[in-house]
């Protein structure tokens, strides 16, 4: 019964789930609503919960000295600090906004910026015309940054062309169909999980 | 050549970010088809429409997209509709602060011109409630006042009764659930998405399930070339277009050494 009981539950919610798309009823879709709700509400607790394990470990860290304390450290006193004006003062409060303008802000983008010099050495040492396979990914990766760039469009009006062909024709096939391919797994998984098949989701004995 | 050091190409990418900065070029934009469609759907757009916008992006590509936000929302402002700004992002909610900035300056009233519902977690549940109740499903606003009473949201329920939804994302949730959730209500789907998402949301486009893309940093500033508002995104794409320039050589350069080895054997010792 320990484990017959969570997979019921399971498989009646998504039941329900599953019928408020196809019967427009009021109750089924006010059901469902509630199901929904409830979902969100254990999204929004399993951030809280996120936060809680964030701040164990690496508080952990400071209070044993290892080897990246310092910044644990520092994590902790923006953890704490921007959860603290967060809650007492409201996301909009000034210390709360300036903490987001002027520290999540600026630090974020310089290390997504960071990702361009790996990208650069990624494109010299990858990116080398060693067989027809190579050669076609080469091409049409470099068609695309001429294509997306001004100074390519302003040598020749083409390169644009080309650059939203390859990405609307072969690019959106593919996509299709890795898009299909994902979909039918999810139905499968689905299937075996509402069924009960696949358990993982329990936890081990 | 064989042994050429990559920290050069890092010294060339720097310079071709940072001289165009210093002095810019003016290298013309080009408007692409994507972001044509967008502008031409949303300036058929008429005064007291309401619209949705979704603001889903992190911060670290708020550079990229809130480009792109500001000449979109410049462009509603022209065409006086009304905004609903919700985040299914938690880092995307403080960036609605901005565009509550943009119609106060334009001495739009809050409440009755737009209105922020804040951030509702869950990732598609929350859309999936959202668009089937949108004042329900939020409460209240960002404010603390009651959805029922807010003026923009009387004749709202679902996304049906919302005239265009404008989706701005660098992850989830992307285009992919935006469309599988709004499928059923027929309001018009339109992306404003970060380079890396647009490879994937392109299908949509074809399909007819989303009007348009404004892609990342240019098309923010196709979108800004054709709303007649030069802002940031103009402004970067001489540095951008060169730092692409600086791709393609690190690129061909790769292939001269690598060409080059191969033609040269090793010397036996």
């Amino acid at each position: 019964m320990r484990k017959e009981l969570p997979v019921l539950l399971g498989s009646l919610i998504a039941a329900i789930v599953i019928l408020d798309y196809y019967i427009k009823h009021p109750t089924v879709q006010a059901v469902a609503k509630e199901v929904i709700d409830w979902g969100i509400l254990m999204s929004a607790f399993a951030l809280v919960l996120a936060s809680v394990n964030l701040l164990r470990k690496h508080a952990r860290a400071v209070i044993r000295r290892e080897k990246n304390s310092p910044y644990s450290f520092i994590l902790l006193v923006l953890l704490i600090s921007m959860a603290f004006f967060g809650i007492t003062q409201g996301s909009k409060s000034t210390v709360f906004t300036w903490l987001y303008d002027n520290v999540l802000q600026s630090v974020s983008p310089s290390i997504y910026a960071s990702v361009a010099f790996y990208l650069l050495s990624a494109a010299f040492r990858t990116f080398r015309a060693r067989n027809l396979d190579a050669t076609l990914l080469l091409l049409s990766a470099g068609l695309v940054l001429v294509g997306r760039s001004t100074i390519g469009t302003l040598t020749w009006d083409g390169f644009s062309w080309l650059a939203e062909w390859l990405l609307a024709v072969p690019n959106a096939a593919a996509s299709r169909a890795v898009l299909i391919g994902a979909a039918l797994g999810m139905v499968s998984t689905g299937i075996r999980l509402l069924t009960g098949i696949d358990r993982a989701y329990l936890g081990s004995e | 050549m064989k042994n050429f050091d990559v920290r050069w190409l890092y010294v060339v990418l720097v310079l071709a970010i940072l001289i165009p900065m210093l002095r810019p070029i003016g290298i013309p934009v080009k408007i692409g088809t994507w972001t044509k469609a967008v502008h031409e759907y949303m300036d058929k757009l008429n005064a007291g429409d309401v619209v949705l916008i979704c603001s889903d992006y992190t911060a670290a590509t708020e550079n990229e997209l809130g480009a792109m936000r500001d000449a979109i929302v410049k462009h509603l402002l022209k065409k006086n509709v009304k905004s609903v700004l919700i985040a299914f992002n938690s880092q995307g909610a403080p960036f609605s602060n901005k565009i509550v900035a943009m119609y106060g300056r334009a001495g739009k009233v809050y409440g009755t011109d737009m209105v922020d519902l804040g951030y509702l977690a869950g990732g598609e549940k929350a859309l999936t409630s959202f668009f089937a109740d949108l004042k329900r499903s939020t409460g209240k606003d960002v404010r603390g006042t009651a959805t029922d009473s807010i003026p923009i949201l009387k004749n709202i329920k679902t996304l049906s009764d919302i005239r265009l939804v404008i989706e701005t994302a660098s992850g989830v949730p992307g285009p992919a659930e935006y469309v599988r959730q709004a499928a059923s209500y027929g309001t018009p789907l339109v992306f404003g998405l970060s380079s890396g998402l647009v490879s994937s949301a392109t299908v949509y486009l074809q399909s007819r399930q989303a009007i348009g893309i404004v892609s990342g940093l240019q098309g923010a500033a196709e979108y800004e070339k054709l709303t007649g508002q030069i802002g940031y995104a103009t402004s970067a794409m001489d540095s951008q277009s060169l730092s692409y320039m600086t791709y393609i050589a690190a690129i061909v350069l790769g292939n001269v050494i690598h060409f080059n080895s191969r033609r040269k054997p090793e010397p036996r010792t």
